[in-house]
């Protein structure tokens, strides 16, 4: 017997005495978080520790996760926008790259590093009121993303996204965390009460009728106006060219 | 040969009596006047005028002057009127039937259902649509089916006015300043022309009165010295730590009733990460913290600065797209904007609440003209920078 086997072998005994003997908080639940913050810390060396650091503490091309809570996480891998695909202006919605299992383990081991926003659970968001909702968006989201949730456009490339992909859950999260460029509206400065309400107006309106027929994606008067101007009168050109060869 | 009678291209240079005849028509007047003054000008012949532009050079061109007739195939053939005649009919019955569709749809489906008046809409205008298509699809069939086709040249009347008629408005004019006596009449004309020209400034009166002078409101926009900064939103006062990094909130003054009574009083109290901030000189103790707050109205048009890309620090104006960076004392770094962002010196009262130390300290809003260019310290210092 080699020493180092003598090492290893008193090392799996003192291990397995600790293991046994040790306080269990409590019970289940904390193992299960405990092996989820080890899952997710082996997704995270895999996926996102060539750019964040292996402790998350982030590098030249990324910034640190210490702190950032699992929200940010969730949104950031559950919009697909992480892992980044190329380095541009700002990042774009994708498909996920993770199953929401894994993205929750990963979101359990940066939790784990520092306190931060958590995942919002159970969002009641048809309590919201809807007509608060409507001012609320206005005044503090409609500048950026137009006051549909259409999206709009901010400077040197950047954006601010369309929100008609966005699931409530994703929402919350935004507004909690403030991704990328987008500020953070603290609960402070918007209650949770009145994030649901911006959650509801936005939730409501994706399945409002457009009175005027087609809704040319909600963009306003503009767009309407380019496409009756150039499509309508083009139309109605070709249409009296034709009569004129026809008749 | 009479006057009416469309005359073709052939008589246009040997001048019938009856072509002269009407070229002196279109100026009855001067044709008048000559032969009240002088009669013996109406006895004229034409070989007696010695005046070179009465000589008649050109005359206009009539129109329609040359017209080719082919007769249609349903001018011919009886059968083929008859499917025209058909056709047209049908346009027009499918005329009505739009019509008609608008009014039912007009009767039966109500602007309050649920889909917010949609099909109404679309049946109204298809409606409309039908109605009107077939009016116009009608009239042209029928222009073009049932009436002889014609190939019609028609001369395009000179652009420029006869020489003969220039020189004689020339002679009038020269004729009527003679007989008012302009040259001569030195007192009536110096009086006519004062009175013209002063004529135009009552304008500046009724411009005046457009409403009353702003006066100082330019200049101040509500806030003042000790005045809680509260949440435009919520009218809560705003303490230290209620916004989060990367944050902001629009304030006003503390007890502002209505923002139209403070157009230019609404502010961003924006929390930077610790650090960002590089204060202009002069304003080191504007901030608190990483908390600045700067006046939300734009420098260019007014519009409110909402856009905060808490990332860069940009402010950007959705309007004209001034794009201005905060922890430069919004300093213009893109955009139509003169000025930077008026900067709101603030501090922390004992209980952890925001309050003003004093207004703007140069006007906020968008500029005007008798703005002073001259700024105080601060605002050039972020100029420069």
């Amino acid at each position: 017997m080699s020493r180092y086997t003598l090492v290893v072998v008193l090392l799996a005994v003192i291990g397995g005495v600790y293991a046994l003997a040790a306080p269990r908080g409590h019970a289940a639940e904390g193992q299960t978080q405990k092996d989820a913050v080890a899952a997710g810390y082996q997704l995270f060396l895999t996926g996102c520790s060539s750019c964040h650091g292996l402790h998350a503490e982030g590098g030249n091309r990324a910034p640190s996760l210490i702190g950032v809570g699992a929200a940010m996480v969730d949104f950031q891998l559950g919009t697909g926008r992480m892992p980044l695909m190329n380095r541009g202006a700002q990042a774009v919605r994708k498909t996920p790259r993770y199953t929401q299992g894994q993205i929750d383990q990963i979101s359990a081991y940066i939790a784990s590093l520092a306190p931060g926003p958590a995942i919002p659970s159970n969002l009641d968001y048809k309590k919201g009121n809807l007509q608060e909702g409507l001012e609320l968006f206005q005044a503090n989201c409609a500048a950026c993303h137009q006051v549909a949730g259409m999206g709009g456009v901010l400077t040197y490339g950047k954006f601010a996204p369309s929100l008609t992909a966005a699931t409530p859950k994703q929402m919350y999260e935004a507004m909690t965390v403030g991704p990328e460029n987008m500020p953070v509206f603290g609960d402070k400065i918007i209650s949770p009460d009145k994030k649901l309400a911006i959650i509801n107006y936005l939730m409501t309106q994706r399945s409002e009728a457009n009175p005027g027929g087609m809704g040319l994606g909600r963009t306003g008067p503009v767009a309407e106006g380019l496409v009756a101007w150039t499509a309508g009168i083009l139309a109605l050109v070709g249409l009296c060219m034709w009569i004129g060869k026809r008749i | 040969m009479s006057s009416d009678e469309p005359r073709k291209p052939e008589d246009l240079g040997n001048q019938p009596p009856a072509a002269e005849e009407a070229r002196l028509r279109r100026r009855p007047v001067r044709r008048q006047q000559e032969t009240e003054r002088h009669p013996e000008a109406a006895r004229e012949t034409e070989s007696q005028r010695t005046r070179p532009w009465e000589e008649p050079e050109y005359t206009r061109p009539s129109h329609a002057s040359e017209v080719t007739s082919e007769p249609q195939a349903e001018q011919v053939d009886a059968a083929a009127m008859l499917r025209a005649e058909r056709a047209v009919t049908a346009m027009f019955l499918l005329s009505v039937l739009g019509t008609a569709l608008f009014c039912f749809g007009f009767v039966f489906f109500s602007l309050h259902n649920s889909n917010y008046g949609q099909t109404l809409n679309l049946v109204i205008g298809a409606g409309l649509t039908i109605s009107l298509f077939g009016l116009g699809a009608g009239f042209v069939m029928w222009a073009k089916k049932l009436m002889p086709h014609e190939d019609a040249v028609q001369e395009r009347e000179p652009m420029h006015s006869l020489e003969e008629e220039e020189l004689l408005t020339e002679e009038l004019f020269l004729k009527g300043a003679d007989e008012l006596g302009i040259p001569r009449r030195k007192l009536l004309r110096r009086t006519a022309l004062l009175a013209l020209g002063i004529f135009p400034i009552p304008i500046v009166f009724a411009l005046r009165d457009m409403g009353p002078l702003p006066g100082k409101k330019l200049y101040h926009s509500g806030w003042r010295k000790g005045v809680r900064l509260v949440d435009l939103d919520t009218q809560q006062p705003i303490k230290v730590g209620d916004l989060p990094v990367g944050g902001y909130a629009t304030v006003m003054p503390e007890g502002f009733g209505s923002v139209n009574e403070f157009p230019t009083g609404p502010t961003m109290l924006i929390r930077l990460p610790p650090g960002v901030n590089q204060p202009a000189k002069g304003r080191e103790d504007w901030a608190v913290g990483g908390h600045v707050a700067y006046n939300k109205i734009c420098t260019h048009a007014g519009c409110p600065v909402g856009l905060y890309e808490q990332q860069t620090h940009h402010l950007l104006c959705p309007c004209h797209q001034s794009t201005f960076d905060v922890p430069r004392a919004c300093k213009v770094i893109f955009g139509p904007a003169g000025h930077p962002l008026p900067q709101l010196p603030i501090y922390v009262d004992k209980d952890g609440y925001f309050r003003a130390q004093s207004d703007f300290h140069v006007p906020p809003g968008p500029s005007f003209f008798w703005r002073k260019s001259k700024t105080p310290a601060g605002e050039q210092e972020a100029k420069k920078a």
